[in-house]
């Protein structure tokens, strides 16, 4: 065996490793954001630096990124409303009547690459001229959003107690009252996990947006793309447009945190 | 008319039948118990009659309206689950009214109606607590104000008290009973605990395998057992059962005495004698062996006496104090008997 200390030296190298690689490429993004376009590209890295401002001023004044931004969120949101609104009532369905493939379709639909989507749905969403709006980016991030929130939502709704449903329906309860009255507010928890998922996934999400936004709703992740030409590529303002594009996932990251212990359901069950 | 009504109910699961062909009739204010061991079907039975789970023939009825494939709410009947089931994210009135606010019954007749309830069951100081803040015994309470709170046609129980500890659970189950007296509802209450059944009911209903074993008054069952199963399973301390021999309308006992009978039974059967009909000395038939175990109750002593294979126990006076080691016999009058078939049924 291994003595304790060197056990513990062990494993603390361990999480520094695994740290170096999850923190690098983000630190490395983030720096970049502030170097002019020369230093970014220097070998070996440049850490000690001047930091301009430059990257960020092109960003916000020479482009329409706050308008992407702002297309990026209508997409989320919309998205995000849409996976909880078809997710939930999938979920606790599929949790009381303990059926569990319509859940596993779609886990299938989900680890589909989503090229398989893009030809049949450009073809569809242009014969009835949606392609180019928000209603068909909210509507194909759906593939992505409704899985996600049906399989987070999916545990809570398993570990309610189906007393306490049973006892909505003698109280009276048609099924979208129980859904909407006892099971909702009691996983109210996982809801808010589930929607900050959805929303991180939709908000990263490329290639349907590549396919099927317009000019007017090109989102952040896309218009980024611009940055990147035949031969040069602008990577001081790249990595600008990638810090602000990861910023609002970190924050709701480090949010989930805090949600995932749920504890509502207490106080249900016996003594 | 009966206030419940079950015509020939058949549930099963998959290839395995749980109620087979079940009937009987609740009057208007009866307050009922079924009773039985663990997978007799006595709570799969209750809930069929709340219309929380489905069956493949039969008939359920309620207050002569058969109300098969109704759901649960359209049933007029309230249940109090084993365990609670009160919503936790609810206040406490919150919880009691919640039919009535479901029933689209105004606010202000709401509050007046959770008032009255919460008067009668004393859990007014508590109104405005979440489930999570309250004694077991007080969300007994909450849940049997939910279902009061709704005059119900019939009041179901899924062992209500099965959660509480000992003196919590003799509190409460007075306090159902006298809740029964107030109300004159019809109840109807599951339980594998006799005791619980004895006390409470105005009717048992035996439950084996899915069968009824025996419908009567808890002193029927006791006095008249109709199989050694019932003659077993009600009564505390069981009845004692001892293989005996029949012919020509007598018992042989194991020692060899014998003791007439007006059964027609010959051959092999089990002679069942409750523990409190046994005493010590006096006149009659006797059971005889060595004292193997004496448990003082106080009021009572419980004596086990071992005679070859055979134990039987006897519920004598506190104030008597034999001695493990000592060879007695246990007299009995032979007409507080019962004699058992070999399959169990009474003879």
């Amino acid at each position: 065996m291994t003595p304790p200390a060197a056990r513990r030296i062990l494993g603390r190298l361990q999480v520094a490793a695994m740290l170096v690689a999850v923190l690098a490429p983000l630190a490395w993004m983030v720096l970049s954001s502030f170097k002019v376009s020369r230093d970014v590209m220097a070998l070996p890295p440049r850490l000690i630096f001047t930091p301009t401002l430059d990257n960020y001023r092109e960003l916000f004044l020479r482009t329409d990124f706050l308008h992407n931004t702002w297309n990026s969120l209508v997409v989320a949101l919309g998205a995000t409303l849409l996976g909880l609104v078809l997710g939930a009532p999938a979920a606790f369905a599929i949790a009381w009547h303990r059926t569990t493939w319509p859940a596993t379709l779609t886990l299938f639909a989900r680890m589909a690459p989503g090229t398989l989507f893009l030809l049949p749905w450009f073809i569809l969403f242009s014969q009835v001229d949606l392609v180019g709006t928000y209603t068909v980016l909210i509507l194909t991030h759906g593939a992505i959003t409704v899985p996600v929130a049906l399989w987070t939502l999916l545990p809570y709704f398993d570990a309610l107690p189906r007393a306490l449903i049973e006892s909505a329906q003698m109280d009276g309860c048609r099924p979208h009252a129980i859904l909407g009255r006892i099971a909702l507010p009691l996983v109210a928890p996982g809801l808010v996990v589930a929607a900050i998922l959805c929303f991180v996934f939709t908000w990263n999400y490329f290639l349907f947006a590549l396919a099927l936004s317009g000019f007017d709703t090109k989102t952040a992740i896309v218009a980024s793309f611009n940055f990147i030409g035949e031969g040069v590529t602008n990577w001081g303002a790249l990595m600008a447009a990638a810090t602000m594009i990861a910023l609002p996932p970190l924050v709701l990251a480090l949010l989930v945190q805090r949600h995932l212990v749920s504890g509502l359901s207490s106080g249900a069950v016996k003594g | 008319m009966p206030a419940l009504s079950i015509r020939n109910v058949v549930k099963r699961y998959g290839a395995a039948e749980v109620i087979r062909s079940l009937s009987f009739d609740v009057s208007p204010g009866e307050f009922i118990v079924f009773v039985g061991p663990s997978g007799c079907g006595k709570s799969t039975l209750l809930r069929m009659i709340a219309g929380l789970e489905d069956f493949q023939a039969g008939e359920v009825a309620i207050d002569g309206r058969v109300v098969n494939g109704l759901a649960p709410w359209q049933r007029d009947i309230a249940m109090v689950f084993q365990d609670y089931a009160l919503y936790p994210h609810m206040s406490v009135a919150a919880n009691i009214g919640f039919s009535l606010k479901m029933a689209g019954i105004d606010r202000k007749a709401v509050a007046a109606k959770v008032d009255r309830v919460a008067q009668v069951l004393q859990i007014g100081h508590l109104l405005d607590r979440k489930p999570k803040a309250l004694s077991g015994g007080q969300r007994q309470r909450v849940a049997i104000g939910r279902a009061m709170v709704r005059d119900p046609k019939i009041f179901l129980f899924d062992e209500p008290l099965s959660n509480l500890d000992a003196k919590l659970r003799v509190d409460m189950r007075a306090e159902i009973k006298q809740l029964h007296q107030r109300l004159g509802a019809t109840m109807i209450y599951v339980t594998h605990d006799q005791v619980e059944a004895m006390t409470l009911a105005d009717r048992i209903v035996v439950l084996k395998e899915g069968r009824i074993e025996q419908i009567g008054t808890p002193s029927e069952l006791y006095r008249a057992p109709a199989s050694r199963f019932v003659a077993s399973f009600i009564g505390s301390p069981a009845m004692n059962f001892v293989p005996v021999e029949v012919a020509d309308g007598a018992i042989t006992l194991p020692g060899g005495e014998r003791i007439p009978t007006p059964s027609a039974h010959a051959g092999r059967a089990s002679f069942g004698i409750r523990p409190e009909h046994l005493s010590l000395g006096g006149d009659g038939p006797a059971l005889r062996g060595t004292i193997s175990l004496v448990e003082p109750l106080g009021a009572d002593t419980l004596v086990t006496i071992a005679s070859g294979e055979e134990r039987v126990l006897a519920r004598l006076p506190g104030d008597v104090a034999p001695v493990p080691g000592e060879v007695v016999a246990l007299t009995f009058d032979p007409g507080r008997g019962a004699l058992f078939s070999v399959e169990g049924r009474r003879v």
